[in-house]
């Protein structure tokens, strides 16, 4: 009997053992059925706002996949398609350059500088925001030995970029333009956002009575909502990145961050929307006139040979930061560099010409309550 | 051995025992609730209940190192601390028949615990109208997917887990033509195009889109609104040397390709898939809205579920609170996309999700038959102390 005891006890200590040290590095294979459509998955933010639009007559609805938003298929009369995709990515996803000549590669176009950018893209005004339209040529024939045709829109939003991409034969997407630019007037954003949330919904069309329990296993019920109202003209400190610590003014929104976002805010007038983000980078991020530079260019202004033509130092707490402000075309900037021992720090304020400037003693008021913890 | 074994029992069956873990899961509790506010409840899971130890990091570096117990280690420790209690210990015998079945709910309710940590799965699956799908993607875990596609009709999927990739060993099997060496990985990232960050390192990438990106390292983000996106650099190398190296990422949302003796193969980092031996088919996605507003009424999606066997092939509505239950998973309508076309279903696999309600039934049974029989007992002495009427 004690022999039986030991063993069972002996099999109990070992199961336990081999249960813990379970982990999931087992490799699988398998074979399956090719997929009707292109199931690339990827990684649409889960908490992207929800967006509607009006599908224009001769848009052909396709599937969707996980990096596609909306997919259609235009079909002209001598057989020629085009290919529109709606695509969302967290953060600015490299910048405007970047997208445009990644968008300039694809119609075998060689790429272009900060200089060249204002004169390709042009700005669009929509009921979803300010939409940056570019119409790219292949100047080469591509597909099928027809020239190709990009007409793409990118919109920015405080967490994440839009992109609308209208892809083909030449002659097909320039008859289409019409239609490409109404379909942008048509987008909206859903406020709920896209994941359902049965908080949304009143008690008795959630099926929950006098807070009932779910059935069992049932994943949580969104988190409940923070009480508004009573923190407003309270400073508060909202958000901390590992290295440095900031307060951010009571009447600047927190926005849903992105992976490459610190803190994020939204800044609203009677003006517009501006955006506060807050990222860092390891290193110099090829150092401070490479950034003011780059800042210029996204405000469509041309580089500056030296950083004191263009930025002023501020010393704030022990910090040396490099504050760059410039305007161009209604649009204004207010950005800091923060260069830390093993990494760089940005802070930025864009959006419409007056609330940034309006903003900007309280953008000012912020930088100077950062600190390294 | 034999004085080993009497210390080992004496240990593992003492009370003692049994009051400090329940006092260090008293605390343990306590903690986790508080760093929810940093963590989130997904991650406050993994580093306090569903591990061995509770790990810290050394300030100022990367060395971490346990502070306290986690939630497996005292939770095995009272599982085993009750049953050696009951081999070592209690009788069977017909008086404690109530605790016997009150300690075997606790032992279930432990083990139901350890089972769904390490078993349960969650995942999501999108559904477009009209289109058939038989698998969940995980919305934490991801795996390198490397794909033979020269089958016209087939895919041959060789799925290696980012703990593989983590871990960096040389993947080798026989399913692969050439040896998978990932040489660095960072659990969340952010890519940079080469041309913003003129001063970056050379990309260790020759092949595919790689050579074009900087892969930037980020903080691993907790928050239930945030999500990581991993980023592993992975060397091929055949029996006549270096394929070449590749960066993929959950960035990436094209698979990238490359021809192999004779073999078109795509490498893509994905969320994790778990197939289902049956399809699902969204028939219709309906989001309805109270009359003249934007509030949501109801979210519902028509079905399609048919078993790969053939033996089923039926329509299920699932909506708010109606969840689909089949083969072992539940379905729950959690979303949608696409200007309401496409909807996302919450999917779970829980085998053990029983063993709480049979704890629970165990434990109050055991309880009522133990006071049930004090009570007689009591009941019985009493009435024959009582004396005799005079």
């Amino acid at each position: 009997m004690v022999v039986h005891r030991r063993r069972c006890f002996i099999s109990l200590l070992s199961t336990g053992l081999i249960l813990a040290g379970c982990r999931d590095t087992k490799i699988t294979s398998y074979r399956v059925p090719k997929e009707s459509s292109d199931a690339t998955v990827a990684a649409a933010p889960a908490a992207a706002p929800a967006i509607r639009w009006q599908t224009p007559a001769g848009w052909q609805e396709q599937a969707g996949d996980a990096a596609r938003q909306g997919s259609f298929l235009i079909t002209g009369a001598d057989g020629a398609k085009a290919d529109m995709s709606v695509i969302t990515f967290p953060g600015d996803v490299g910048g405007d350059l970047a997208n445009v000549n990644r968008w300039r590669s694809q119609v075998q176009l060689p790429p272009v500088g900060d200089a060249d950018l204002p004169k390709l893209v042009s700005a669009v005004d929509a009921a979803a925001g300010s939409f940056l339209v570019v119409d790219l040529l292949s100047e080469a024939p591509v597909a099928g030995g027809h020239p190709a045709r990009i007409l793409g829109a990118i919109l920015k939003q405080p967490a994440q970029t839009w992109f609308f991409k209208l892809m083909g034969d030449a002659a097909l997407v320039e008859a289409q333009k019409p239609a490409f630019l109404n379909f942008l007037q048509t987008v909206q954003f859903s406020a709920a956002g896209g994941m359902a949330n049965t908080n949304d919904l009143p008690p008795d069309a959630r099926g929950l009575p006098g807070g009932g329990a779910l059935p069992p296993g049932h994943p949580e019920i969104g988190a409940a909502l923070p009480a508004g109202g009573d923190m407003a003209g309270t400073a508060v400190v909202v958000a901390s990145g590992p290295g440095l610590v900031w307060t951010a003014p009571a009447d600047w929104k927190p926005t849903a961050g992105s992976a490459m976002r610190k803190g994020s805010y939204a800044v609203t007038g009677p003006e517009g929307t501006g955006d506060v983000s807050v990222t860092a980078f390891p290193g110099d991020v090829g150092g401070d006139l490479a950034n003011v530079n780059r800042w210029r260019g996204q405000l469509g202004l041309p580089p500056v040979g030296t950083v004191a033509e263009a930025a002023q130092p501020l010393e704030v707490n022990g910090l040396r930061l490099l504050v760059f402000e410039g305007a161009n075309g209604g649009q204004r900037m207010i950005a800091a560099i923060v260069s830390r021992p093993a990494e760089t720090w940005f802070f930025k304020l864009t959006g419409p010409d007056a609330l940034v400037a309006r903003t900007k003693p309280a953008f000012l008021d912020f930088l100077r309550t950062v600190k390294a913890p | 051995m034999r004085a080993f074994v009497k210390i080992l029992t004496d240990y593992f069956t003492s009370l003692r025992l049994t009051v400090i873990l329940l006092a260090l899961s008293l605390i343990l509790v306590f903690f986790a609730t508080l760093d929810q506010v940093n963590l989130g409840v997904w991650a406050v899971q993994q580093k306090f209940f569903r591990s061995l130890f509770v790990m810290a990091r050394i300030p100022g570096t990367e060395v971490a190192v346990p502070v306290f117990p986690g939630g497996y280690f005292i939770g095995g420790l009272l599982l085993i601390n009750l049953i050696a209690a009951h081999l070592y210990r209690f009788r069977l015998e017909w008086r404690k028949a109530g605790i016997w079945l009150a300690h075997l709910g606790l032992i279930l309710l432990l083990l139901g615990e350890l089972f769904s940590g390490l078993f349960q799965r969650e995942g999501m699956m999108r559904l477009d109208p009209g289109v058939a799908r038989n698998y969940a993607e995980s919305t934490l875990k991801t795996e390198l997917a490397i794909v033979d596609t020269t089958d016209p009709k087939f895919d041959d999927v060789v799925a290696i887990p980012e703990g593989a990739l983590e871990q960096r060993a040389t993947v080798q099997t026989p399913r692969l033509p050439f040896t998978v060496r990932p040489t660095l990985f960072y659990p969340n990232s952010a890519l940079v195009m080469r041309g913003q960050a003129p001063n970056a390192a050379p990309s260790p990438a020759d092949q595919g889109f790689g050579p074009q990106f900087v892969a930037l390292p980020q903080p691993v983000t907790y928050k239930e609104d945030e999500q990581n996106f991993p980023t592993a650099f992975v060397e091929l190398a055949g029996p006549e040397g270096r394929i070449g190296t590749w960066l993929v990422s959950t960035l990436l949302t094209e698979p990238q390709t490359f021809t192999y003796q004779g073999h078109t193969w795509s490498l893509m980092l994905r969320a994790t898939r778990y197939y289902q031996p049956f399809s699902i088919t969204l028939l219709k996605f309906s989001h309805d809205v109270y009359p003249g507003t934007d509030i949501p009424k109801n979210f519902s999606s028509r079905v399609r579920l048919q078993a790969e066997d053939g033996r089923v092939d039926r329509e299920v509505l699932i909506y708010m609170n109606n969840p689909l239950r089949y083969g072992g998973f539940t379905f729950y309508q959690a979303g949608y996309q696409n200007n309401d076309r496409t909807s996302i279903l919450q999917v779970v696999r829980n085998p053990s999700w029983v063993l709480p309600y049979i704890s629970c039934i165990l434990i109050v049974l055991g309880l009522l038959i133990q006071f049930g029989i004090h009570l007689f007992g009591f009941v019985r002495k009493r009435a024959a102390a009582a004396p005799a009427p005079a």
